[in-house]
């Protein structure tokens, strides 16, 4: 049942060098940086995002995720949703207006997997890149790289994603769309969507907690992904495996990496999802062709390589 | 990997490299990063992950041999185990010839990143 949670917000990286990772997500992604603050963070958007900003990069000595971030309708949701966090059992925690430039107060919390998700509803709206918002034009010329359009999604790895599937399903209003069960009918993976599409955010059981498998952009076409295989090969970017296409989600993808590790996604297409559906189910014994639908088989980095 | 220009201090120098748990040796250019050093010579023995010192993968001990160091995880390789002389591969470069091992990480569960997950165990069953 929806409850007022709209959309993933932003997400917030670590990255071992600020400036190999501003290369990285502006000039191959084709993000646009929109700003950066005092603490040394960068900010940037897909082209067709609203909201002033929806990655955050921030130099650390580790790489991996600090907190993603999604969108209520209002900030009277966010009072009620985090009153219902609190008694659900989550730590809470209030983040001033400011913290991030651009953005109003959020609301922290943790979770069984151990990541820390935030909910807010005021940001900055600066309108499509490029773009009018009377009588738009198709897309923005001067787009680099890939020209991602938008923050997608990110797939997190933690030990009892029962507990934080729970949570989204329960207090925040998410549907699960699709999942992998085991021969004992065990939820190994969880993707869920407080949308149409087939994922908003994505979840696979792996006893480290709060990890980061991948943040994940979304491309218009296959034509769009094969374009930024190129692009990955023309930079000698770190490959994981692509372009091939998911079982689960059914979209066209490809999987890279950062200059700190972190995995990135760009892909096209996949399947949607209404409130009314059931969710669609692969079995742990047919997970090769879950995870890669051409390969069909699995490869060792796709589990165990995380930030 | 992709390494700035002005970072390759000696790009024509090659060092051998000698992984003790494969028993490979291979020569490695000193512009490029260890472990993608041992993907283009086709020698194996150092685990393979982001290239990008973030994930621990290639996490070894380099037991004899100069290099260089560009920044690494944190949560992989502490203060202590790099003056120990533990690294991410994908984050040195090599500057003599090096005799390295592999090293495995410091985690309280037992799995490793190396070894299998739950999903990974039932997809192989």
């Amino acid at each position: 049942m929806k409850k007022g949670v709209m959309r993933p917000g932003h997400i917030q990286l670590r990255v071992l060098d600020m400036d190999e990772a501003v290369s990285h997500y502006r000039d191959l992604l084709g993000l646009i940086e929109v700003d950066r603050d005092d603490q040394g963070r960068v900010y940037l958007k897909g082209w067709t995002e609203v909201d002033k900003f929806s990655v955050v990069l921030r130099e650390a000595d580790s790489a991996g995720m600090d907190f993603v971030s999604y969108k209520c309708l209002n900030e009277g949701v966010v009072d009620s949703l985090k009153q219902e966090l609190i008694e659900y059992g989550c730590n809470v925690e209030e983040i001033p207006e400011g913290e991030l430039k651009g953005c109003g107060r959020r609301v922290r919390f943790d979770s069984p997997t151990g990541h820390q998700f935030e909910i807010f509803a005021t940001k900055e709206q600066t309108g499509k890149w490029g773009l009018t918002q009377k009588n738009p034009e198709a897309w923005p010329r001067g787009l680099t790289g890939m020209k991602a359009t938008r923050f997608d999604h990110c797939l997190l790895y933690g030990p009892n994603i029962a507990g934080t599937i729970d949570l989204f399903r329960e207090v925040l209003g998410f549907d699960l769309a699709e999942q992998v069960l085991d021969d004992e009918g065990t939820r190994l993976a969880g993707f869920l969507t407080v949308s149409m599409k087939a994922h908003d955010v994505a979840f696979i059981e792996h006893p480290e907690p709060g990890k980061l498998h991948h943040a994940s952009f979304f491309l218009e076409t296959w034509e769009d992904v094969l374009r930024a295989a190129d692009l990955i090969s023309m930079t000698d970017t770190s490959i994981d495996i692509g372009p091939t296409r998911h079982g689960l989600t059914h979209g066209k993808t490809i999987y890279f990496f950062d200059p700190s590790g972190n995995r990135s996604e760009v892909f096209a297409g996949g399947d949607y999802h209404y409130p009314d559906h059931e969710p669609v189910t692969w079995g742990a014994d047919t997970l090769g062709k879950a995870i890669f639908y051409h390969d069909r088989v699995l490869n060792d980095r796709f589990l165990t390589v995380l930030t | 990997m992709k390494q700035p220009i002005n970072a390759t201090p000696y790009p024509q120098d090659t060092h051998r490299i000698h992984i003790l748990d494969s028993e490979a040796v291979f020569e490695a250019r000193a512009d490029l990063n260890l472990l993608v050093a041992m993907e283009k010579a086709r020698a194996q023995g150092i685990g393979i992950g982001c290239r990008g010192g973030g994930c621990g993968k290639c996490r070894i001990r380099v037991l004899k041999g100069e290099y260089d160091s560009k920044r690494m995880s944190r949560a992989w390789v502490s203060e202590a185990d790099e003056a120990e002389g533990i690294v991410l591969a994908c984050r040195i470069f090599p500057r003599s010839e090096l005799v390295v091992e592999s090293e495995m990480l410091p985690l309280a569960e037992p799995y490793q990143p190396r070894s299998s997950s739950k999903l990974q165990s039932a997809a192989i069953k």
